[in-house]
């Protein structure tokens, strides 16, 4: 009955309507794809230009411990032996102790290179990225430690939880291509 | 193909830029007389290789992998249940899609949530958004638009989980139903007007199901999924029929649809059985005979009302939209940040809060940020006075819905509320005794 009514009407209201709802989505689709120039797969990153380093990425990740890691720079490194990022800020001693040390869980490493100069190292495991070392780098050393998002951990949430609890406004979408962000004076004036 | 090329480009530019840096250090770097060369980036305890590969983002890989995905599930499902008549082949798509889009995507990007990217992207120029998330948000619409909710019965990750507790489902009563429907229709506004201005993501925020996906959450969240769930073994789906907002997008275009889950293969006997085992209760009964029904005047006369209150409640709605549109700004984090900023000068105080820290510390001046809020607060009270407008027509018109009058003859699915689960198949004599007689034929 309804198949002989579709037929003879040619164009029934519902073909009508739905005709109309198809040409919206589609419209829609392609105005938003030729207006835009921003058309591109994105990941989460923080800009550690912004980050003052308050700890809520350690918190706020859905990760327990957070996707957010600290990651050295080596080239801006000053090899110190009294390493800001490293020790707390009057050490007993500036020797390994858990008492010297200022990250919480033992994750950056210190080993000798030559006297007087020493490598830091981040284990990525240990690491739950509060960036206690790198507000001592930052405040009193090279800082040459940063804070990034590692995207071979981060579930990458359509809203990222420390985005939300980010008081800076650090974290935002960036090109996947381009997945980490730089300081801009390591990275010789130009942003990444 | 050039994507694949770009991104260890972009590593290797992001190596290479390193030696760049020279000034401005306080502790110059040591010239080492022990041949010490210094590891890559990080200190990942692995070989440049494999930290390569470690440092790239998996997702867009993933995302196209989901996108291609969500195509083959809904054709499979599209063929289990129109071609098939199955309820088993949807039973394994809702295995499946638990399996693949819940545990191994982690739960984003789904369609539900892709609303919020889109209207982010609409409002907002400088939102990127990806063509994967916008192919999640349009699929499912487009084929609700041919074949209906086959998206929310077997592929969505949120409505599949609901589905598998279902347990013992009640009849919800139809009146409480009826309003209980409405929520959706202010969930998907709120999500939008969220969205747009730039608040937050709600709909990401309020995802009661992903902590499980992901094994891990807030408390608050995954105890609400929890009770969710609870609920769901004799409520059947309370999120996707009392909450989710993109079940409302779907069950409008899903009015179109060419296609719908017909009960019965043949001829209807009216045993009512369907009509009990709809989990969501989207089976209506035939229509009574024409002496048992309200006269055509009385429905006639309310559609009449309907029509003459339409443009007040509208303009009430709108009024008061734009009236709480005050209210709702002040969950804007920018909006937060300069009340803050603006008290602590008033005071003549040291920032007292991190936020106020960071943008004290960023130098911006203060009139820049009031300005940004002005226009922010603006856009908020606009966005809620078109949401109060918008919400007042959608509930008008499902109001002018009931009051139409309904011809039907047998137990028909209304397809809008139909998620296509396929649990009626299963239970018609028709369905059955044809497979019977067919075995007693051979």
């Amino acid at each position: 009955m309804s198949e002989k009514q579709k037929k003879t009407s040619g164009l029934s209201r519902r073909n009508f309507l739905k005709m109309c709802g198809i040409s919206a989505i589609g419209l829609a689709g392609a105005a938003m794809v030729f207006k835009r120039k921003q058309f591109v797969e994105t990941v989460w990153q923080l800009d550690p230009e912004k980050c003052i380093q308050c700890g809520r990425c350690a918190t706020a990740c859905v990760l327990t411990p957070s996707a957010v890691k600290c990651v050295h720079c080596f080239a801006r490194c000053g090899y110190c032996d009294l390493c800001s990022g490293y020790f707390v800020q009057k050490p007993v001693a500036l020797d390994t102790g858990a008492e010297n040390q200022l990250c919480p869980t033992g994750a950056l490493k210190r080993t000798f290179v030559e006297d007087p100069y020493f490598q830091y190292t981040i284990d990525e495991e240990l690491c739950i990225g509060c960036g206690r070392c790198v507000k001592g780098c930052g405040d009193f050393g090279n800082g040459s430690l940063f804070l990034q998002i590692r995207h071979n951990r981060c579930k990458h949430c359509n809203e990222c939880a420390i985005a939300v609890a980010c008081p800076a406004d650090a974290f935002k979408r960036v090109p996947a291509t381009n997945p980490y962000l730089m300081r801009s004076d390591v990275t010789g004036g130009k942003k990444t | 193909m050039n994507r694949l090329r770009k991104l260890p480009a972009g590593l290797i530019m992001f190596f290479a830029a390193m030696p760049l840096l020279t000034a401005q250090n306080r502790f110059p770097k040591p010239e080492f007389t022990s041949g010490y060369k210094a590891p890559p980036l990080s200190s990942l305890p692995s070989a440049a290789t494999q930290l390569e590969r470690s440092v790239l983002p998996v997702t867009p890989y993933l995302e196209y992998a989901a996108l291609g995905m969500l195509l083959i599930f809904l054709l499979l499902s599209c063929y289990f249940l129109y071609r098939k008549r199955s309820r088993r082949g949807i039973f394994a798509m809702v295995l499946a899609s638990v399996a693949f889009f819940g545990f191994l995507i982690g739960g984003c990007i789904c369609a539900v949530g892709s609303i919020q990217n889109v209207a982010a992207a609409v409002f907002n120029q400088n939102f990127p958004i990806s063509p994967v998330v916008l192919g999640i948000f349009m699929l499912p619409l487009f084929f609700a638009l041919f074949a209906g909710r086959v998206f929310c019965g077997s592929v969505c990750p949120l409505g599949t989980i609901q589905d598998l507790v279902i347990f013992y489902p009640l009849k919800v009563p139809p009146l409480l139903d009826r309003i209980l429907r409405i929520l959706p229709l202010f969930y998907l506004g709120a999500g939008v007007l969220f969205a747009a201005t730039g608040i937050s993501f709600l709909i990401c925020r309020f995802d009661p199901f992903v902590g499980f996906y992901r094994m891990t959450g807030p408390f608050f969240m995954l105890s609400a999924g929890t009770l969710l769930l609870l609920l769901g073994m004799f409520v059947a789906r309370p999120y996707c029929r009392y909450l989710c907002p993109y079940g409302v997008l779907l069950s409008w275009l899903s009015k179109l649809s060419s296609r719908r889950v017909s009960v019965t293969p043949d001829e209807c006997i009216r045993c009512r059985l369907c009509e009990d085992v709809c989990p969501v209760d989207a089976i209506m009964p035939p229509s009574p005979p024409e002496d048992e029904r309200e006269p055509m005047r009385k429905s006639l006369h309310r559609i009449i009302l309907l029509l003459l209150l339409l443009p007040m409640t509208a303009a009430a709605s709108g009024v008061t939209g734009y009236f709480l549109g005050n209210q709702i700004s002040l969950l804007h984090p920018k909006v937060v940040l300069c009340r803050q900023v603006c008290a602590e000068l008033a005071a003549g105080d040291r920032p007292q809060t991190d936020e106020s820290l960071a943008f004290r510390s960023a130098g911006t001046p203060v009139a820049e940020l009031q300005r940004e809020v002005g226009g922010v607060v603006s856009n908020i009270r606009l966005g809620s006075c078109i949401l109060g407008v918008f919400l007042a027509l959608a509930i008008m018109a499902r109001l002018f819905n009931f009051s139409k009058r309904r011809e039907q003859q047998d137990y028909q699915v209304d397809r809008s509320i139909c998620v296509c689960c396929g649990r009626c198949y299963s239970v018609c004599p028709r369905d059955k005794r044809n497979r019977i007689t067919l075995k007693e034929g051979e």
